[in-house]
């Protein structure tokens, strides 16, 4: 890697870096599988980081790119036994409704992977349908079913009492 | 609601600290070079106490099992006879009285490795009653740890694994084999709770050595 491409890619890691976390961070629900998935990520770009600085939008690529890996822990954990007895995390920021946090993050983790991915890029990524099908390689007509599934379910799960107190 | 969504899962996002990610990215970097050139590197120690008067005998395991064989890495551990497969190191049999809350040193790093791994996984074996018998003796309570090398001492998780896992384990009323091999044991009577403990690591990011190892169960 040429010192023009480290430090391209080092700017480009700390410019959006912040961003493709949240992402992976919705999409797994763990903070360090986020950090490990998009360091991986990253990672693995920036050995070709020319070749990925070429295409038509970077920030598509690595999305597809997490999007990818995330499926890939999935189908991991799938068949991994689940986790017992977290340890103590480190104190949370303050200002920071941990309820409300954990209870979306346990709703996303109750949808299909295709819909939790479309509900991630569509709605909080605000990506459009047809960016949201090329980030996945699906169709335009499947990110609009599977939005409108995700979007339903996640209004059926969550407590109108919570959409209320976090929409006021 | 779309808008409702949007503001909801942005301060679920939000709500995450980002971490220093150019730290780890780097560190892959560099491993990925180093694997280009030195095969087989071996990985910073790591130690899993078990809780109460379990012992663990503790493998460890380079970057490229964690990163790539995490679910494959353990269902190829062996019982007595067959273990460790060629991805396992030695196993470190971990004394557990008077372990709690020492420091320990471990195997100092290779020479030339930089200690920024970005995840390194442990398995340990539970040694109170040998590996479970269930499966022809294949599959044993294992934790694996994962944690991130940076710039300070970083504590992660502990995740237990294994079909035959703490609650599923020998003392569930299984039978177990014996630690050298022979003829299976009735399992202890042990409830399969006391079986679970969690183990708490601090790795020194300079040298690699946990700072402070300790164990709790139920």
């Amino acid at each position: 890697m040429r010192a023009v491409d480290v430090e391209d890619f080092e700017a480009y890691v700390r410019g959006r870096g912040p961003a493709l976390y949240r992402l992976a961070y919705l999409l797994v629900g763990d903070p360090y599988d986020a950090q490990d998935l998009v360091q991986d990520v990253l990672g693995s770009a920036s050995l070709r980081w020319a070749k990925v600085r070429a295409a038509d939008n970077v920030d598509a690529y690595l999305r597809r790119a997490i999007c990818n890996a995330a499926a890939s822990r999935w189908r991991q954990r799938v068949r991994r036994p689940e986790r017992l007895g977290p340890l103590p995390e480190r104190p949370a920021p303050a200002g920071i409704d941990l309820e409300l946090r954990d209870e979306v993050l346990a709703l996303l983790r109750r949808l299909p992977r295709g819909q939790r991915e479309v509900l991630v890029l569509r709605y909080y990524e605000q990506l459009t349908e047809a960016e949201t099908a090329g980030v996945l390689g699906i169709a335009v007509g499947t990110v609009k079913s599977q939005a409108s599934k995700a979007a339903a379910t996640m209004r059926t799960l969550l407590a109108a009492p919570l959409i209320e107190r976090e929409t006021e | 609601m779309t808008t409702d969504l949007h503001d909801l899962l942005s301060r679920v996002a939000d709500s995450a600290p980002v971490p220093s990610l150019l730290d780890g990215v780097r560190a892959r970097r560099r491993h990925v070079a180093r694997r280009r050139t030195t095969a087989g590197l071996a990985a910073a120690a790591v130690v899993v106490a078990g809780g109460g008067a379990v012992g663990w005998r503790v493998h460890q395991t380079d970057e490229l099992t964690a990163r790539f064989g995490a679910a494959a890495g353990y269902q190829h551990i062996r019982g007595p006879a067959g273990w460790p497969s060629g991805r396992l190191a030695p196993p470190i049999t971990v004394p557990t009285d008077g372990f709690h809350g020492q420091d320990m040193h471990l195997e100092p790093l290779p020479a030339g490795y930089v200690p920024k791994v970005d995840a390194v996984q442990a398995y340990a074996i539970c040694t109170e009653h040998g590996p479970c018998n269930r499966n022809g003796g294949a599959v044993m309570t294992l934790a694996m740890v994962t944690y991130d090398f940076g710039h300070e001492p970083v504590l992660r998780r502990v995740v237990w694994l294994g079909e035959n896992g703490p609650s599923e384990c020998s003392a569930a009323g299984g039978q177990s084999a014996p630690r050298s091999g022979g003829t299976p044991t009735p399992a202890s009577p042990v409830p399969p709770t006391t079986r679970q403990c969690t183990a708490t690591i601090a790795i020194d990011a300079a040298t690699g050595a946990a700072l402070f190892v300790s164990a709790d169960g139920p």
